[in-house]
């Protein structure tokens, strides 16, 4: 069977091109008639709102599931801390649940090769130390006062915007967000600039290490009057520690981390060298920098509202869900042009198979020179370092 | 048809299921002992909540200081957490439609007072003239005119209602502890700590003051910062009143008593809407 897209021949099997990853059976109207399936994750769709595929996209289902029982049991015990009214270990258990989590996900798949110590000093320390500095300056130091003004009349007090002060908002829902991008990407851009890290979605990985890192080191800053604030435990405002410990935990960290995993993507570009600051690149940024924008601006606005607290969490969910479905439909566009693009020129990718083994994903035997999986369609771009070297070795020699 | 072996490599991941939950979760888990830890070595010495007076302390001829009589603790006290009734007794949006200039003897204000400078506003709930000093600012003001926040820079917040009561007989000790939630709103003042409800003897035209002390942790999905403050309800005679909450942060800064250059002038121009 030929495919249309590239004109490479498949097994007549062959649920799609082992070249380009078009969709040869099962095609449905999209460009490359596959938006019911996700070349990370085949068993989704392009435009679904799956967080741990996007954020994940080196895992298999099978490892993906350990990821997601740890995140549901420490999400658990944060709100367990939050209901006993623990509120520093809540408050420190939220900020470190998604990068803690990210890091075991790093080391699993051994995204760092062989030189874990330059990526996570690049990542998350650097990134760590920027974001408190730059959260001490804006929270606690120059523009605490600005802060302080906007919150004044929060809540059921005055129940209207009034004539709010549109400096305190633009810095705190403007500035902010440009630093914190730039010092968020400082990393990541380094990282991906290196020949051992220049695929997309290595980029993308470390995008969401580096934005949910700053988002820890933030959260710390800007809610460290609660370490020195009455009793440890303490049993009033539960309800709205636990609205504010969901935002923290899984909006916020998310948000920062999949905005940066979008304009790091891009920089880093769908083929193997890096891009760089494209014009491309300068709109993901702009999209990742309106995405925090938008979502402080939101928090900042709904308190004035009744029930700001729940309202501002849907809001951020509603941005988040924006940020992955855009990520996803970035990656799915690249993963798949570039391997049109070098099936057209009859470049060999270096992430191709060079004399089988198996997907990781379904374990069909992968064809050589393959760029995908003919039963499922998975990219053999996105797997763990360890995959990688398996299936870019004849059959026999990769087992070990 | 022979199955053949199919090589499950599972050295494609470092980390079995079991060990990347268990990892996961002792991390965490450990961090947050750290946090609870940390917060155990940084509690402060709290020191306790007394209320202040205001008003007519200001030297000036014109309004008649606050009578030195001894204070009188009200019969009941919120506790550290009010079961007051949500709906607020005062009721600022009642009169917006209050016309500032039927207002005689009051300075001819802004007609369109602005955020973030020194000057004056004029709130149209009694109406009620707040003169900013330097370097305060107004920071915020309800579309409705009735409310309105300012700021000193310098950690120190004031917040200004007027409106009127139903029932000024009641008294100013009685309003205070149904409208904490409304001043107070919980949802954003966390850990709410109230000291006794403090009488203050009446002065001018005002028919009763009370005051209440609190301390609160303020909080939204943005930041945190704790609270030292105070808040006061004084009720005109004629069913006018006006809340006021002043407060600061750090909290040790309230000690300072900044808030007086715009609470008690604001007070006394409440007590002597005449003068």
């Amino acid at each position: 069977m030929q495919c249309p897209e590239c004109r490479a021949d498949n097994p007549d099997v062959a649920q799609y091109c082992h070249k380009c990853g078009h969709a040869l059976l099962r095609t449905d109207s999209s460009a490359h008639g596959r938006d019911n399936s996700y070349a990370v994750a085949p068993s989704e769709s392009v435009r679904q709102v799956a967080v741990l595929s996007t954020i994940m996209p080196h895992t298999n289902r099978e490892a993906a599931d350990g990821y997601r029982w740890a995140f549901l049991i420490t999400g658990f015990i944060v709100l367990a801390f939050n209901v006993l009214g623990l509120l520093p270990a809540a408050i420190v258990a939220a900020a470190f649940v998604v990068p803690v989590t990210y890091l075991a996900y790093i080391q699993d798949v051994n995204l760092w090769e062989e030189t874990p110590v330059p990526v996570l000093a690049a990542l998350f320390l650097l990134t760590g130390v920027v974001s408190t500095a730059l959260s001490i300056v804006f929270f606690r130091w120059i523009f605490d006062e600005h802060f302080l003004a906007l919150a004044q009349g929060a809540g059921s007090r005055g129940g209207g915007l009034g004539n709010l002060s549109l400096e305190s908002l633009l810095i705190f829902v403007v500035v902010l967000p440009v630093l914190a991008e730039a010092a968020k990407q400082a990393g990541p851009l380094i990282l991906s600039s290196k020949p051992a890290f220049d695929d997309q979605i290595d980029a993308l990985t470390f995008g969401v290490a580096a934005g949910t890192a700053y988002a820890a080191f933030e959260t710390v800053v800007s809610y460290a009057p609660v370490f020195a604030f009455g009793d440890v435990q303490v049993d009033q405002g539960i309800t709205t520690w636990i609205l504010v410990v969901l935002n923290l935990m899984i909006v916020k960290s998310l948000i920062y981390g999949t905005a940066t995993a979008l304009a790091v993507a891009t920089y880093s570009g769908r083929g193997e060298k890096v891009d760089g600051f494209t014009p491309a690149y300068w709109r993901s940024l702009a999209t990742a920098i309106g995405a925090n924008a938008l979502y402080w601006l939101g928090v900042r606005l709904l308190a004035y509202a009744p029930l700001g607290q729940p309202l501002a969490l849907l809001w951020g969910l509603l941005i988040l869900g924006f940020l992955i479905v855009r990520l996803r439909v970035m990656l799915q566009s690249s993963l798949l042009e570039a391997a049109v693009e070098d099936a057209a020129k009859g470049h060999r990718h270096s992430a191709a198979t060079s004399g089988g083994g198996f997907c990781p994903n379904c374990e069909v035997p992968l064809l050589p020179d393959s760029m995908f999986c003919i039963a499922c369609g998975m990219t053999v771009r996105a797997t763990s370092a360890a995959a990688r070297r398996h299936i870019r070795e004849p059959l026999g020699e990769g087992a070990r | 048809m022979s199955e053949r072996p199919v090589d499950r490599h599972p050295s494609f991941y470092r980390s079995s299921r079991t060990r990347t939950i268990v990892s996961v979760v002792v991390s965490v888990v450990a961090l947050s002992l750290a946090g609870l830890l940390a917060g155990a070595i940084a509690k402060p010495a709290n020191g306790s909540l007394e209320g202040a007076e205001i008003g007519g302390g200001t030297g000036s001829d014109v309004y008649p200081p606050p009578i030195a009589q001894p204070q009188v603790q009200a019969s009941s006290s919120p506790g550290p957490e009010t079961s007051a009734a949500p709906t607020p007794s005062v009721q600022p949006s009642a009169i917006p439609s209050a016309v500032p200039s039927a207002s005689p003897g009051l300075p001819t204000p802004s007609p369109s007072p602005t955020v973030g400078g020194p000057g004056s506003v004029l709130l149209v709930g009694v109406p009620l003239l707040v003169e900013i000093p330097p370097p305060w600012e107004m920071t915020w003001l309800h579309d409705n005119g009735t409310e309105a926040a300012f700021s000193s820079g310098a950690g120190d917040f004031v917040y200004i209602a007027a409106g009127n009561v139903q029932d000024p007989a009641r008294g100013a000790a009685a309003y205070v502890p149904e409208i904490l939630d409304r001043y107070l709103p919980p949802e954003f003042y966390t850990q709410r700590e109230f000291g006794e409800v403090l009488v203050q003897q009446p002065f001018g035209s005002l028919g009763s003051v009370a005051s209440i002390p609190y301390r609160a942790l303020w909080v939204d999905s943005q930041s945190s910062f704790p609270v030292r403050g105070n808040l006061w309800m004084v009720i005109r005679h004629d069913g006018k009143a006006v809340v006021l909450t002043a407060e600061s942060t750090p909290e040790d800064h309230f000690a300072d008593e900044a808030w007086r250059a715009i609470i008690d002038p604001t007070v006394n121009e409440f007590a002597n809407p005449d003068v």
